[in-house]
């Protein structure tokens, strides 16, 4: 290429303005039609633009009753799961607890655990009759004494596994900090436990707003666990409600979900300023991570033991039962009321890779996912680039607009994307899917990319530039060499993600376009325990070996 | 030759606004070692970015001899690629997956200068024999130390043989030693190469052991441009003064003029020559600049010069040297001396090693 022509095509502007075409496109468009498609309706294959909807909604006491329950689910489901993450967190980073090196490695086991399969694997064991719990404990209370398909079962399994993301966000921030400050509190004659409220607290409040946000909005938009256990029992949420409406009932009423939406697109972008309000000094706290302070410096005597069994207690719980369960099962060595067998069998696998519907799930997902990870990786690496290492004016809004999807349900996307694509011939295709994916995950992706740029120290660029590197030399020759370790750790864990997605497959998939999650969901309907408890078994070995690339790939330890 | 031309330079975060640089405008002779002096956030660095073409300034001209590089009011602006400069940075910025060779080689494959292979291999083995390297050229980035990471940034930037080299406080973060023995050869290097360099640090020595000239800054503006003696002997400003090292002012009045710019003046401890930008009207006060290590210990007394008698307080060894306080009523004046010379006793006489010093108009406010 010539190089006044390059000098037209690649500069910050053009990456600007081709970032903010695609999240216009992609974000923007569905968002309009959402908020189109609550205010009109189809009368006779006319639309009539009209308040109906609203009326509709806002007139009902159920509606109020089902907002406030979601917001309540999300706050329970974020002070259970964050203070657990904080509480260890400072304990692996602060004390002197056994254990505490492994303790990060540690926690990526449940996280292995997509939530479809958690949900399922707590049904398993805390059913009211069948729960293996339940049975254990029969002989003394006959009826069961916990029931899962509850407001409290949904809460509890939704904050186990959000419990390990919060976890590493504190963990990255907390190592991030120099303990000085902590060690001149012991100094001045303040307890662990003083230190701990004067000090410690005070200063990790930014990032504590900023985590307990994300934790809320994961709660928002949690539609897996909701599914598999307050469907049941008639306890609906936001996602699950806007899926009924649109997928579920009949005649479908996608302008009341569209309300729903409205009100979710609004929330989203509150929490989502909230967030970037919390975090706009945070990049200062990047800039001396790496630094490698030293860990465990305080003794918390007898207590570091309780730390210790706790933690590992937790997750034997939630990581290590669970896959066992789950492996158990998919070898057929389980009898039920349950005991194990000792003899496996290999049917479920032996099923899950012949029968032609679930093998072309398989490819379906394995496609999306692969295909998927590399378009939001790349479309991800373009916008991180124009956010954090151009002054363009404009690239602020480029950065707000890609981070909207982040707080959406997928539900509520979802609706948007259908309004937008109906009549086009990506439409129940697997396309549509990708495409899904790719937005509602974009911000995973700006933001792991866009921490692993920030760790380039700028003057790596500038030298490049004064030996005469053009912008597009210099991204070729200097940044993507060293941010390629970043990379594939995004595109691991968006790979991951892919294979686990169930709010955006139960709302966009159809006959031709299954995904894993999706045929998992209707062998658990058909009561197939068996072939639900491979498919658990496949996507957890799937994500493995992506978890260990990720792992191996991310210099920051938060970059989950 | 480098000219500034009324450069100004201003940030705006949350609200606030700084001006950086606040209307520089200086020129940088071909072959010279300029440097830029000044304390933290006086706008040296910013103004070495804006001829780097790193910053872009909000207004003013950058002159590259006759070709104008950058002028935000006529919307002309040189993008840094294409500017004929090497830099070396603070941090290095050597990049890690490129070895010694290759970081050396990249300004020689760039669009804007491309060469074929032999050259490359020749200017580059040259270059980085040049920084004394010639070991380590194919050694991997990331196994150099500091001081070899420097040499490295050095050769790079001087590889393409850039009409100007900028270099943006390149010995900060090298220990005590290695820094004065690379202020050596820096020096040597530039001066047998005659490639016009802007120099930026916050370190006097640095600067006055380095520099053909020393332009010193101070929130945003250049105070004043000059030799390192006429900076050091005959500093324009009172702030020039006193960055460049510790003062004692004394009291004086204007007793006999001679001409504009030397005269005689009075003070509470004799007469003296004074050399002044401006000497005021005979009767007006103006303040004595005398350095520490112009004070000599003396039995007797000067008749054309200052004496001062003086308790002594606060004694510091230095190694080669004491310092120490002499206390005249109220003033405190600090004064250098030979560590064979032990100031022992409570009491001293103090005279100046040169008949005349240096003056500001004015009085001292304490």
């Amino acid at each position: 290429m010539n190089r006044r022509l390059e000098r037209v095509w690649f500069t910050p502007r053009s990456l600007l303005l081709l970032g903010l075409v695609i999240v216009g496109v992609t974000v923007l468009v569905p968002c309009l039609m959402l908020v189109y498609e609550s205010l009109s309706v189809l009368d006779k294959g006319v639309r009539h633009a009209t308040l109906q909807n609203y009326a509709n909604i806002l007139s009902e006491y159920r509606s109020y009753e089902l907002l406030g329950r979601t917001v309540l689910f999300s706050a329970v489901m974020t002070l259970c799961a964050g203070s657990c993450g904080f509480l260890f967190a400072w304990l692996a980073v602060r004390t002197n607890t056994p254990g505490r090196r492994l303790m990060p490695i540690a926690v990526l086991l449940p996280y292995l655990i997509p939530p479809t399969l958690g949900a399922v694997c707590w049904i398993l064991l805390l059913s009211p009759r069948n729960g293996i719990i339940n049975q254990l404990l029969a002989p003394i209370f006959e009826d069961g004494l916990f029931n899962i398909y509850s407001f409290s079962g949904m809460v509890f399994v939704e904050a186990l596994y959000t419990f390990p993301l919060a976890f590493i966000f504190f963990y990255a921030s907390l190592s991030a900090i120099d303990p000085v400050l902590e060690e001149a509190s012991a100094a001045a004659g303040a307890g662990a436990l003083q230190t701990f409220w004067k000090i410690t607290l005070p200063r990790m409040l930014p990032t504590l707003i900023s985590v307990a946000t994300i934790l809320f909005i994961i709660g928002l938009e949690s539609f897996d666990v909701a599914w598999f256990l307050g469907y049941p029992a008639k306890i609906y949420i936001l996602s699950i409600e806007v899926f009924l409406l649109t997928r579920f009932n009949y005649p479908s009423d996608i302008g009341g979900a569209a309300v729903y939406g409205v009100l979710a697109l609004i929330a989203a972008a509150a929490l989502v300023q909230l967030y970037r309000h919390v975090t706009a000094d945070d990049q200062k706290f990047v800039a001396i991570t790496g630094k490698g302070y030293r860990l465990g410096t305080l003794d918390i005597g007898r207590y570091r033991w309780v730390a210790c069994v706790s933690f590992y207690t937790l997750i034997t719980i939630i990581g290590i039962i669970p896959i066992f369960l789950l492996g158990a099962i998919s070898l057929d060595a389980v009898t039920w009321p349950f005991s194990l067998s000792g003899t496996a069998r290999f049917d479920n696998y032996k099923w899950i890779f012949s029968d032609s519907e679930s093998l072309r799930a398989i490819t379906n997902t394995a496609m999306i996912a692969l295909g998927g990870a590399t378009l939001a990786v790349t479309i991800g690496f373009v916008i991180s680039y124009v956010c954090t290492r151009t002054d363009v004016k404009g690239r602020g809004a480029l950065d707000y607009i890609a981070f909207l999807p982040f707080a959406f349900p997928g539900s509520v996307l979802a609706i948007g994307i259908i309004a937008t694509l109906i009549d086009s011939p990506l439409y129940n295709t697997i396309w549509i899917m990708l495409l899904a994916f790719c937005i509602k995950f974009m911000p995973y992706s700006i933001r792991n990319i866009s921490s692993s740029i920030m760790q380039v120290h700028r003057e790596m660029e500038e030298a490049s530039h004064v030996s005469g590197g053009t912008m597009l030399a210099t991204i070729r020759r200097v940044v993507l060499p060293l941010v390629i370790p970043g990379l594939i750790a995004a595109w691991s864990l968006l790979f991951i993600v892919f294979v686990r997605q169930f709010s955006l497959p139960i709302m966009l998939s159809s006959p031709g376009s299954q995904v894993l999650t999706i045929m998992l969901f209707q062998e658990w309907d058909a009561g197939k325990m068996g072939h639900v408890a491979a498919y658990g078994i496949l996507m957890v070995g799937a994500s493995l070996p992506f978890m260990i690339a990720a792992r191996l790939m991310s210099r920051q330890k938060g970059a989950v | 030759m480098i000219r500034l031309e009324h450069i100004h330079k201003i940030f705006r975060s949350r609200g606030r606004t700084v001006h950086v640089i606040d209307d520089i405008t200086q020129t940088i002779p071909d072959g010279s070692f300029f440097t830029l002096l000044g304390p933290s956030g006086c706008g040296k660095t910013t103004t070495l970015r804006v001829i780097a073409g790193l910053e872009r300034h909000d207004a003013g001209e950058v002159w590259f001899d006759e070709a104008l590089i950058s002028a935000p009011e006529k919307k002309i602006f040189t993008p840094t690629s294409a500017r004929d400069i090497g830099m070396v940075f603070q941090s290095y910025a050597i990049w890690p997956h490129m070895d010694v060779f290759d970081n050396v080689a990249y300004p020689l494959t760039t669009r804007r200068r491309r060469f074929d292979k032999n050259t490359i291999t020749k200017r580059v083995t040259d270059t980085i024999e040049l920084v004394g390297l010639g070991a380590l050229l194919h050694a991997p980035s990331t196994a150099l130390s500091g001081g070899q990471q420097q040499r490295v940034a050095l050769a790079r930037a001087l590889v393409a043989q850039p009409k100007v080299l900028l270099l943006d406080e390149p010995l900060s973060n090298l220990d005590a030693l290695l820094r004065e023995r690379m202020r050596g050869e820096l020096t040597q290097l530039q001066r047998r190469l005659g490639v016009t360099s802007v120099y930026v640090t916050h370190d006097r020595a640095e600067a006055l052991s380095m520099s053909d000239y020393i332009a010193v800054m101070n929130a945003g503006r250049i105070e004043m441009t000059g030799t390192p003696t006429e900076i050091y002997t005959r500093p324009a400003t009172m702030f020039v003064a006193q960055f460049l090292g510790h003062c004692n002012f004394i009291d004086g009045t204007v007793r006999i003029r001679n001409g504009d710019r030397s005269g005689i003046a009075h003070t509470a401890f004799g007469s003296i020559k004074i050399n002044m930008l401006s000497v005021p009207a005979v009767g007006e006060s103006i303040k004595l600049l005398i350095r520490p290590e112009d004070f000599t210990v003396t039995t007797g007394s000067a008749p054309d010069s200052l004496t001062i008698h003086a308790g002594v307080n606060n004694v510091m060894y230095f190694g080669e040297h004491y310092e120490a306080d002499a206390i005249v009523g109220e003033q405190r004046l600090r004064f250098k001396i030979n560590s064979t010379q032990s100031p022992a006793s409570d009491t001293v006489t103090l005279t100046l090693k040169q008949a005349s010093c240096w003056a500001f108009a004015g009085k001292v406010t304490a």
